[in-house]
């Protein structure tokens, strides 16, 4: 009996002229359980406090803005303001939690392939680490400065190579002939 | 007969969680201390850009390193459900040592609260952009906050807040560390 233990939460059967054996993937429990709701509380917590309060001393007292001091700067210069409330997190964090989300919703769906090139998802969280250092780096140094844009860009890709991380961490293929 | 070793994750993430609560910790000291020593400008901490630059995420990544200490004492053998608790026990071992040492600090420098809500306060004041009546509204939190450093309600606010952060985070790199780095049963 395998009912307890309840692995097959998402069991998809995929077939492709490349893939002539029948490839069945199957997420890990911890996908639906922690992961993709720990991802979208980042988010809700990161974009919420324009949507919740009207004023920056609102936000400053804001529990959202408390929770995620812990991991990020804040600072006014650097974060997204909608009207006139800032998000909760700077432009690279937001660009980052919204990349975790992102790319584990688009991952998961490509998972198979995902899965099927590991090799090459460790080399992208290489790449894009080493460019998020090196901007963080170069900015904190003054020898460039990053518009919010692109701190968001660059924030959002690596957080949708973490989300490309978590996926392949999550998923079991299994081929069928 | 089969001998049966327990695996203990504690000592791990312990280590982990001490090591990263106390990088923190120093981090997050040297922008205040950065913070006070520096004129204000009317940005809001702007004093603690090293902090910020050096700290942001830097703790969440505090699981990574309790896998490989677990790894090191029993061997690859794991799977990701066992990283991701490494991960959420690393969290709450890094929140306690950050916010413990947070409540140590100020008996050594016993001025540092004082001067750091000066600071604070005079960056707030220095903002031109922002009305009166929400500079003074961010005062009196800045004010309050600070009054009651020591009180219950704020250790356990900060230690709740902190454990959520940091065990959520690091729950999600420690289930990372165990893909990467340990193995399935079956793999080995």
């Amino acid at each position: 009996m395998n009912v307890l233990y309840p692995v097959n939460m998402n069991f998809t059967t995929i077939c492709t002229p490349d893939h002539p054996k029948i490839l069945t993937k199957k997420f890990h429990p911890l996908f639906f359980t922690v992961v993709f709701p720990v991802s979208v509380f980042f988010v809700v917590v990161a974009w919420s406090p324009p949507l919740l309060f009207n004023t920056l001393a609102e936000w400053s007292g804001s529990y959202q803005k408390a929770l995620l001091s812990f991991v990020c700067h804040q600072q006014l210069s650097r974060t997204w303001l909608i009207g006139e409330v800032p998000l909760a997190v700077c432009s690279r964090c937001t660009g980052i939690y919204t990349g975790l989300l992102v790319g584990l919703v688009i991952f998961s769906y490509f998972s198979v392939w995902v899965n099927k090139s590991v090799h090459m998802v460790t080399r992208f969280f290489f790449v894009s680490t080493l460019i998020l250092a090196g901007d963080g780096f170069a900015n904190l140094f003054k020898i460039w400065q990053t518009p919010d844009y692109l701190r968001t860009l660059i924030g959002g890709f690596w957080g949708a190579v973490i989300g490309i991380m978590l996926v392949t961490a999550m998923v079991v293929i299994n081929k069928h002939k | 007969m089969e001998s049966f070793q327990k695996k203990s994750y504690w000592n791990a993430a312990g280590k982990a969680g001490i090591i990263f609560g106390s990088t923190l910790f120093l981090i997050s000291l040297i922008g205040g201390y950065q913070t006070i020593h520096t004129e204000p400008s009317g940005s809001l901490l702007s004093g603690s850009i090293i902090a910020s630059a050096a700290g942001c995420l830097f703790g969440a990544f505090g699981a990574v390193l309790a896998v490989r200490f677990y790894i090191n004492e029993y061997g690859p053998e794991m799977n990701i459900g066992t990283g991701a608790i490494i991960g959420l026990v690393t969290g709450l071992f890094i929140s306690l040592i950050y916010q413990l040492l947070g409540l140590i600090w100020p008996l050594i420098d016993a001025a540092y609260i004082e001067n750091l809500q000066r600071a604070m306060i005079a960056n707030i004041e220095m903002m031109d952009l922002l009305p009166a009546d929400q500079k003074e509204e961010m005062v009196d939190a800045i004010y309050t906050q600070m009054q009651n450093y020591y009180s219950a309600g704020n250790i356990i606010n900060g230690l709740l807040l902190g454990f959520l952060s940091y065990g959520l985070l690091n729950l999600l790199s420690g289930l990372l560390g165990a893909k990467f780095m340990g193995r399935t049963p079956e793999k080995l």
